[in-house]
């Protein structure tokens, strides 16, 4: 019984993680240019996007998720559950990503960018070789926290028809193997996997440092 | 003692060698602020200059100007055989050929954090002047053994003290080998000793002839080092001349005013 539990679970982790790897990316893609419009020097782009991330992030994922869900079934479009599950987690992510972006960008001091403007070190340079180095260190934490957070909310990916970790325990516990085993199972697996994104992120932040400084 | 030292200390003058640095009116303002107002001023090789005066009087800026961090709002700024007239921003090629004319030391170090200090050395030395890794550090080296810090060079910038960062950041601006350095107050954030410690090796820089334009509230430094004494106030030059007159005995009742404040006469 047990083993067929496992089985269960195993076969809906790599939908878990492909959804939530996805919607990380689309977020870390699409946060750039939303923090860039959140700090851009014109204030319309700045106020919308300020609103735009305030929107995303003030509504839960689950609502974002049953929208994109709707909208691609109001348009008609041919969409996959799992495609509607990582616009909705994308979007979120985009939002939180774009805040991660700019707290990290506030960590690199101000005389850091000067001194290599007056140093006339070449705008790559001054992006490749100071800025890049110091905001990915600093946003690499942060940004494992959200791919761990990403990894448990695409459980409510089930809700709109996506096989994953949650799906297959809710199914192994109709076929059998009982709620409380099947969630605890499910449960304790979304612990390990969370735990594992915070602590490869930790360990390329510190990487990157160790890199950069050579 | 180098050839330029002993022109210095012998007294000889420094009005015969070519202009390093001209400034022909040049105006800052912030909307309706006026910064800086018709500022002229010429630094020849191997002068150095002390600005002095009270807060706010735009040494800052005007430095800022030079080397263009702020664009001028009128005039013209000349370095070497670059001439950047307000109103007509220099192109890519011009401010890369003004800022390796140029180096500048602030207030705050501003070193790299993630990077080594030898790494904050020599960077400029591979992305600006496109020398070799191996080469760029063995100059970065060198140029912290002239500041006194090699034993640091492996170290990264939070292990040093602040003292030790502001020299680090006079390594690193020497480092593209500038024809003229600015320094922007670069003790005011500093302890007594380590203060000392950072005009020590702006002396010595000044006795190895270094052109030098330095903004500061050190009048001991101004008197001893300086050639000359420019005392800005209000965003205008109120007195300049030979360092020991100006301080001691200055003209203008702007200046007069501001260093019996200072000196407590």
């Amino acid at each position: 019984m047990t083993g067929s539990l496992l089985a269960a679970l195993a076969s809906g982790l790599p939908w878990s993680l492909g959804v939530a790897t996805l919607s990380w990316l689309a977020g870390a893609v699409l946060g750039l240019g939303l923090c860039a419009l959140r700090l851009s020097r014109v204030p319309l782009p700045r106020l919308l996007a300020g609103l735009v991330i305030l929107l995303l992030r003030a509504v839960p994922p689950l609502l974002w998720l049953l929208l994109a869900g709707a909208v691609a079934a109001a348009a008609d479009l041919p969409i996959a559950p799992w495609a509607a599950a990582v616009a909705g987690l994308g979007l979120v992510a985009a939002a939180e990503m774009a805040e991660i972006y700019r707290r990290a960008l506030s960590a690199v001091a101000a005389a850091q960018w000067e001194a290599a403007a007056a140093l006339g070190l070449p705008r790559h340079s001054r992006i490749r070789d100071v800025l890049a180095p110091q905001l990915l260190a600093a946003a690499l934490p942060a940004a494992a926290g959200l791919a761990a957070g990403l990894l448990r909310d695409s459980a409510i990916a089930s809700l709109l028809g996506v096989s994953g970790i949650a799906a297959e325990a809710d199914r192994a516990a109709r076929a059998g193997a009982g709620p409380l085993a099947s969630f605890a199972a499910a449960g304790a697996l979304y612990l390990v996997l969370g735990l594992a994104v915070a602590a490869v992120g930790r360990r390329a932040a510190l990487h990157l440092r160790a890199a950069a400084a050579r | 003692m180098n050839l330029d030292s002993g022109m210095r200390a012998a007294g000889v003058t420094v009005l015969a060698r070519e202009p390093v640095l001209r400034l022909d009116a040049v105006g800052k303002r912030f909307g309706a602020l006026v910064v800086l107002d018709d500022i002229n001023l010429t630094l020849r090789a191997g002068e150095v200059v002390s600005l002095i005066g009270p807060g706010g009087s735009g040494r800052s800026t005007l430095l800022r100007c030079i080397d263009q961090l702020e664009p001028p709002t009128s005039g013209r700024v000349r370095v070497g055989g670059l001439s950047i007239e307000a109103g007509h921003p220099p192109t890519r090629a011009e401010l890369s050929d003004l800022r390796r004319m140029v180096g500048m030391v602030f207030r705050s170090p501003g070193l790299f954090p993630h990077l080594t200090v030898l790494r904050n050395v020599s960077l400029a030395l591979e992305r600006v002047l496109g020398r070799g890794r191996v080469e760029a550090e063995a100059r970065g080296l060198a140029l912290l053994e002239r500041v006194g810090l090699a034993g640091r060079a492996h170290h990264t910038p939070s292990r040093c003290s602040d003292g030790e960062q502001q020299r680090i950041a006079i390594a690193r601006a020497l480092a593209i080998e500038p024809r003229l350095m600015l320094f922007d107050e670069p003790t005011a954030a500093l302890d007594p000793e380590p203060g000392r410690e950072v005009l020590a090796l702006m002396r010595s820089l000044a006795d190895d002839g270094m052109t030098m334009l330095v903004a500061t509230h050190e009048l001991q430094f101004a008197e001893t080092v300086s050639d000359r004494v420019v005392v800005m106030a209000e965003g205008r030059v109120v007195e300049q001349g030979a360092s020991r007159q100006v301080i001691h005995d200055p003209r203008s009742d702007r200046a007069r005013r501001f260093l019996d404040a200072v000196l407590n006469r």
